[in-house]
């Protein structure tokens, strides 16, 4: 019986400065037997560890179909993630996973599929518009709504090109007023009030959000105003975890284990929870 | 389920007879104050006695553990000893009620390897509460001092100098080499006596209102919590208590026991918390242990024993606060 607790080793094999605050690692796991055996979905989450330092929780960024390898993308803010960015290529660190619960593609499936991304918070939807794009016939419209504060903030810029490139797909980059420079073609403007104009239908249709809780707020009451219901709404929280399994209690809200039963949650599933967190 | 009839020498040989292969944990005296700790004989343990200050869930799910050494050459996991038989002697129905609340969470989705291993090598004699204290309130929680749920051997008094012993799993069975005598009726109408008489002893109730769910969003919790001074000590003490802490030390990864009262435990890095204020966090333990583990394990995750009340600094009720709310 494998202890839950233990990480398994995995080597950073690349990487990609993103922003001034944002690294995104490709690891490789070195463990005989995990390499060809991990995988997951999108939406699940590992626990990284950084040796005597400590662990973090990240989503994972990179593809489920991208074999061999997963990516996560890491944000400077506290001690660990700061520890992380100093870390190098050849560096091996402690990886525990996948957990939670990941986004339900199938219900996706036949429908529009409007993706908002603010910051950082596009990681985790990354995953998740990979593995569509690359069944992209089993959905209908797709559009990415995705801005930063500035453009130095935006993150994944090359694969933002190649979404922009592609006729297939609606892509929109913004950024706050201010945060552009002389060359900028994208637009100008809050996300919440890109997404007004965008206006994407309602009807039979899905968003998946995920940024910083003011985007999230705005987004919410945007997205009430264009007549989408709360079921038609996902997410994905962050919240302080430590095991990942849902028994240390740090991540439990209601009767539910934010790691375990989530981090993904309809908006309406969200409304239902007992304490309000944010 | 077996029962027999031992005197009290008897009883003693027998609990002598396992100090050769087994760790024995009782309650023993240490600086004036009772504690469950490991005895090297029979000499050391009190008889007499409502509850140790601590309780059993030290032995499973101890205090701190270290998980592994990381470094980046190697990793290496620390499992326990699992080849050294244990145990626990004398524990109440209310402690060792509490060890199959915390079996649903341990040895649940994800096993709890080290508490598992713990779980099969430790053997628990039980000893009927003849005397409980004022802060006692297990029946209205489902159990009752002579309760024997988790207990692998009861002992329950049938005189001064005579007990009755109910033997109530295989593990209970390798342990009582005695075979005593088969319980008359009559001793068996005396145990029962001292059953009644220690239940009709406890008059503390617990009476959680049917609209708890419902009166969360109160104001009631403000006020009720304002006493309190985040110590954690009701966390510490509380045999149904489970929520923890993983943190380095060097390249140790250490798992130690944690409180939803602690300022850090909600707190992310960049600073947000979604529980910022003290009567949140009261208002978690008191919702997690009433309402939530209830919803996921069919189980309220209190046990009755009273430890919080005794040793809260400040004089907290549970039983008051849930009871008013």
């Amino acid at each position: 019986m494998r202890n839950v607790y233990v990480p398994v080793p995995a080597k950073i094999i690349d990487i990609k400065i993103e922003t001034r605050d944002v690294k995104t690692y490709r690891l490789v796991f070195e463990y005989d037997g995990f390499r060809d055996d991990f995988s997951f979905s999108a939406g699940q989450f590992v626990e990284f560890s950084v040796p005597a330092v400590g662990e973090s929780t990240f989503c994972i960024a990179s593809a489920p179909d991208d074999k061999g390898y997963i990516e996560c993308s890491v944000k400077k803010v506290g001690k660990v993630t700061e520890a992380i960015h100093m870390l190098e290529i050849d560096n091996m660190v402690g990886i525990r996973g996948p957990y939670g619960n990941c986004f339900p593609i199938e219900d996706m499936k036949d429908k529009d599929v409007i993706f908002v991304g603010g910051g950082i918070g596009l990681a985790p939807l990354r995953s998740l518009i990979r593995q569509v794009l690359s069944g992209r016939e089993n959905f209908k419209k797709i559009t990415i709504i995705y801005g930063a504060r500035s453009v130095q903030d935006l993150v994944y810029k090359v694969e933002l090109e190649e979404w922009q490139k592609r006729a297939d797909i609606k892509t929109v980059l913004t950024v706050d007023p201010g945060g552009e420079t002389a060359d900028w073609k994208g637009r100008i403007g809050f996300i919440p009030s890109v997404l007004e104009e965008v206006s994407p239908s309602g009807t039979n249709s899905i968003v998946i959000t995920c940024g910083p809780p003011i985007m999230i707020k705005f987004v919410l009451l945007t997205l009430d105003k264009l007549g989408f219901a709360p079921e038609q709404i996902l997410t994905t929280l962050e919240m302080k975890m430590k095991c990942g399994v849902g028994q240390c209690g740090r991540c439990n809200v209601g009767n539910i284990y934010v790691c375990k039963d989530g981090p993904v949650f309809t908006y309406s599933q969200i409304k239902e929870f007992i304490e309000e967190i944010n | 389920m077996d029962m027999l009839i031992l005197n009290k020498n008897e009883l003693i040989d027998n609990i002598k007879s396992l100090f050769k292969d087994y760790e024995i944990v009782g309650p023993s005296q240490l600086d004036g104050k009772l504690y469950f700790r490991p005895v090297k004989s029979m000499d050391e343990v009190v008889w007499d006695f409502v509850n140790p200050v601590n309780n059993i869930k030290d032995f499973f799910f101890p205090p701190s553990q270290v998980l592994y050494e990381l470094r980046q050459d190697r990793i290496k996991a620390f499992e326990p000893d699992t080849k050294k038989k244990r145990i626990i002697l004398f524990a109440r129905s209310c402690d060792t009620r509490a060890l199959n609340l915390l079996d649903k969470l341990f040895i649940g989705n994800y096993k709890d390897t080290s508490y598992t291993a713990r779980r099969e090598t430790t053997t628990i004699i039980g000893l009927s509460c003849l005397e409980p204290a004022d802060r006692c309130f297990c029946i209205s929680l489902g159990g009752g001092p002579f309760a024997t749920k988790g207990m692998d051997v009861s002992i329950s008094p049938v005189r001064k100098d005579k007990f009755l012993l109910h033997i109530l799993t295989d593990k209970g069975k390798d342990i009582i080499a005695e075979q005593g005598t088969r319980p008359e009726r009559e001793e068996l109408s005396l145990t029962e006596a001292l059953k009644q008489k220690a239940e009709e002893a406890i008059k503390r109730k617990i009476n959680i209102p049917s609209d708890f769910f419902e009166k969360f969003d109160s104001d009631y919790w403000k006020g009720v919590s304002q006493a309190c001074i985040k110590c954690g000590i009701c966390t510490y003490l509380c045999p149904a208590c489970h929520c923890f802490d993983i943190i380095d030390e060097g390249y140790f990864r250490i798992r130690c026991w944690d409180t939803c009262s602690s300022d850090t435990f909600t707190k992310m890095a960049a600073g947000e918390d979604h529980r910022k204020q003290k009567y949140k966090k009261y208002r978690q333990r008191i919702y997690h242990k009433f309402q939530y583990y209830k919803e996921n394990f069919g189980e309220i995750a209190c046990v009755g024993c009273g430890r919080c009340t005794t040793y809260c600094p400040v004089k907290m009720d549970i039983v008051e606060i849930v009871n008013n709310s």
